[in-house]
């Protein structure tokens, strides 16, 4: 019953029962004072007090080594054991005035004269001025021991948590430099503000058994460990929902922070309301990371793992969870956490390794393209003849060779060009191509903005197409570019020509798979790619979303 | 001589028309240009040619079947193609010569040489065999000899079968491996078939061969034979 009532750090505090009378009377000190006309209760049912009170308990020990006794509570205090003072903590008054506050524990030495074995009465005089609001009844525990023990338990009790403190303090600035680096990634934020909050209820757990304060702050560190209790439950889930990526995150969140809330505030006990919000908090986590997990989520096998660990570890260890498991606990189900992020950064640095790796391969395939022996040597060999017989026209076809070849050259290795840059593209192959073929061939772009973004050499690619697959007769042939929106998607229409066999050859090959590879590269699974023949043209009709393209 | 081209790229076709011109002079008997394969075939079965000069990416696509198809007929076949990683592929199936793009006049000089007599540069690994509407690829080492029929040749295979294929044999044997020999106007047979050359009556002679038929060899080509068997 540790960290809640005050008086924790020492057993069987639930059956002491005591003598208890209000007033002030300092021969009640006395070891042989008759107080059986006095009140009988358990310490912390009795209610609240004005004013100075006494209470007597009679303590049996077999005890051989130095006694200690501890007198902890929400009070200004002074002890008698036998009827003899053995200290005190503050100084209890008669009225606020009078009262000095004084630490909330304390341990009290027993002189060795008075260390023996046997029956002994403890008599406390305490006064309660400075009770901090929100704190009703007596708040107070006495125990006795050896003295030594008495001293070290409080100092065991305090010291385990901060072994993980500095783990955590760490944690919390190595993901907020995380973060600062990487600021779109959330749950590196998230995860830093758990371990700084846990870190945070650490402090304040630990404060008391090994700094101490004085009794007047008791429901300011109540409050701000159902505070912190309430924060860590709810950054826990946070860090899960955005990690694991799950669908109404907010609404999650929004739903545990309801019954956090009603949990730390509606239940008037302290500790059932930390223990109750702390099993919420575990089954919320509990609940995100098996989603994930059956979703397959890279990591989420180790969050889960960790989210179970602590939730076993609270069922079995009931109250004293605080006390003595939460925080190595709650380590391991952090460690499950930072490994199923650092799990996820690796899954997301290979997809980002292939996502290059498909740049750099189109890259690769669109210049390899016009390498390609079936466009360059056919090029070259047109070439030469214009050198031997028309040298005029051998210029003008190197020069458009040239322009294409350098457009080429600047668009490759972007993912997204302007249609002016592909149309350029396309003009200069057309110019190429009517040279070798004869042929005059026109692009129609009228229908189109040149402003807009496309990746490079798609619809250059299509009427790439459409020019090797068809025996287009000397004379005029017109390519139409029409571009148009609806229902909010970009449509892109390329209207060929096409000559007798070449139907249904156009509509597969390497060309097609560039064009979707690139569209896929772009808009992942948001385009769409269709041909066929309408009134003796070929047409192709790209769709793409409208957003993320510019 | 009677050429054909078959050629989509219109200013190609006309360089190949005016190189082939240059080179072959008045020995042009006909020479005609088609630029899509359904005119050609349309042109071959109305006439004969020699040698046809075959582009083998006709409107981008892969030929190698027309090749195949191609190399079975009768007449020659000259491949032109930008793709020269398939030269010996082309070889292979039985085509004289395989032209890469871009190519000029002297390239143009030496296949014309190989047409007018010399063998191919690479001879044939296979034949292709026209069959009833598909083409038979027959490895050249299956071939114990070939046979005149006309103005077609019989391939008579080791395990006896014969096929006919369209070329003559003076045109199969400017594309078999110089391991077959013309031991008679009729006759070539691969030379590491013959076993025993026979002297029969009237100083006429005959070679036997190893699965024990007898073909004649003519008789001013005896003394060739005879050295070549010793060589081998």
């Amino acid at each position: 019953m540790a960290f809640a009532v005050v008086g924790c750090t020492v057993k069987g505090e639930v059956d002491n029962i005591v003598r208890y009378q209000q007033g002030d009377n300092q021969r009640w000190a006395a070891a042989d004072w008759d107080d059986s006309d006095w009140g009988e209760a358990a310490l912390l049912s009795i209610q609240d007090t004005t004013g100075i009170m006494w209470i007597r308990q009679s303590i049996d020990t077999e005890e051989m080594n130095t006694l200690g006794l501890s007198v902890s509570g929400v009070v200004a205090r002074e002890v008698y054991w036998d009827g003899v003072m053995i200290g005190r903590a503050g100084r209890v008054g008669k009225h606020r005035e009078a009262e000095v506050v004084g630490p909330i524990d304390r341990v009290f030495r027993i002189p060795d004269s008075l260390s023996v074995p046997g029956r002994h009465v403890v008599a406390v005089r305490i006064s309660n001025f400075h009770k901090p609001s929100g704190i009703s009844g007596l708040r107070m525990a006495i125990d006795h021991g050896e003295y030594r023990d008495l001293v070290g338990s409080s100092f065991n009790t305090g010291i385990i948590p901060l072994f993980f403190l500095g783990g955590f303090i760490l944690i919390a600035l190595y993901y907020a430099v995380l973060f600062i680096n990487d600021y779109r990634r959330l749950p590196y934020l998230l995860t830093s503000l758990l371990c700084l909050s846990v870190a945070g209820l650490l402090v304040a757990e630990s404060w008391r058994p090994l700094i101490g304060y004085t009794y007047n702050y008791h429901s300011l560190r109540i409050s701000l460990i159902d505070l912190l209790t309430g924060i860590v439950g709810l950054l826990l889930s946070a860090t899960f929902a955005f990690q694991f990526r799950i669908a109404k995150k907010w609404k999650v969140i929004g739903v545990l922070a309801v019954i956090l809330c009603a949990a730390l505030l509606l239940i008037d006990d302290h500790e059932t309301g930390t223990y109750v919000a702390f099993v919420f908090s575990l089954l919320s986590a509990l609940a995100i990371s098996g989603w994930a997990s059956w979703r397959k989520a890279s990591g989420s096998y180790l969050a889960l793992a960790g989210v179970l660990i602590c939730l076993i570890t609270l069922v079995l260890s009931g109250y004293d969870f605080m006390e003595e498991a939460f925080f190595p606990a709650f380590g391991l189900l952090i460690v499950g956490l930072l490994t199923s992020v650092s799990l996820q950064i690796r899954e997301e640095r290979k997809q980002h390794a292939v996502a290059v790796a498909t740049t750099a391969r189109l890259e690769n395939q669109l210049l390899k393209k016009h390498l390609q022996p079936h466009f360059l040597m056919n090029t070259l060999t047109s070439i030469i003849e214009w050198v031997e017989t028309d040298p005029e026209q051998g210029a003008k076809a190197i020069e458009a060779l040239a322009a294409e070849l350098r457009t080429l050259s600047d668009v490759s290795g972007n993912r997204l060009i302007t249609m002016g840059q592909e149309l350029a593209l396309c003009s200069a192959h057309l110019e190429v191509m009517g040279y070798r073929h004869g042929v005059n061939f026109e692009l129609d772009d009228r229908g189109v903005d040149k402003d807009k973004m496309i990746p490079p050499a798609v619809i250059h690619t299509l009427i790439e197409n459409a020019v090797t697959h068809n025996a287009y007769p000397p004379g005029a042939i017109t390519f139409t570019l029409n571009e148009y929106y609806e229902a909010n998607r970009r449509h892109l229409v390329l209207e060929t020509p096409f000559v007798g066999e070449s139907k249904g050859r156009q509509s597969s090959g390497s060309g097609l798979k560039y064009v979707e590879a690139r569209l896929q590269e772009i808009a992942p699974h948001e385009w769409k790619l269709s041909s066929g023949s309408e009134n003796g043209m070929w047409v192709t009709h790209i769709e793409l979303p409208v957003t993320g393209l510019t | 001589m009677r050429v054909l081209i078959v050629e989509d790229e219109l200013v190609i076709a006309r360089r190949l028309e005016r190189l082939l011109t240059e080179v072959l002079g008045a020995d042009i008997i006909a020479l005609h240009h088609c630029s899509a394969l359904r005119e050609a075939e349309k042109w071959l079965s109305e006439h004969e040619v020699d040698v046809v000069f075959l582009d083998l990416n006709l409107n981008g696509e892969d030929g190698f079947e027309l090749v195949k198809d191609a190399a079975a007929r009768a007449f020659h076949t000259v491949v032109i193609s930008a793709h020269t990683d398939r030269a010996m592929e082309a070889f292979e199936i039985g085509v004289l010569d395989f032209i890469g793009k871009p190519f000029g006049k002297e390239r143009i000089r030496k296949s014309v040489d190989r047409l007018q007599g010399a063998r191919a540069s690479h001879p044939a690994v296979s034949l292709a065999v026209r069959s009833t509407g598909r083409i038979d690829i027959i490895p050249v080492s299956n071939i114990a000899f070939v046979r005149a029929a006309g103005a077609y040749s019989e391939l008579v295979l080791r395990d006896g079968k014969v096929r006919v294929h369209s070329k003559s044999l003076d045109r199969l044997m400017d594309v078999l491996p110089a391991r077959f020999e013309r031991i008679h106007r009729s006759y070539v047979v691969r030379i590491d078939e013959i076993v025993q050359i026979k002297v029969r009556e009237g100083s006429r002679y005959s070679a036997i061969l190893a699965s024990g038929e007898e073909i004649p060899i003519g008789r001013t080509r005896v003394d060739h034979v005879r050295s070549r068997l010793a060589a081998s």
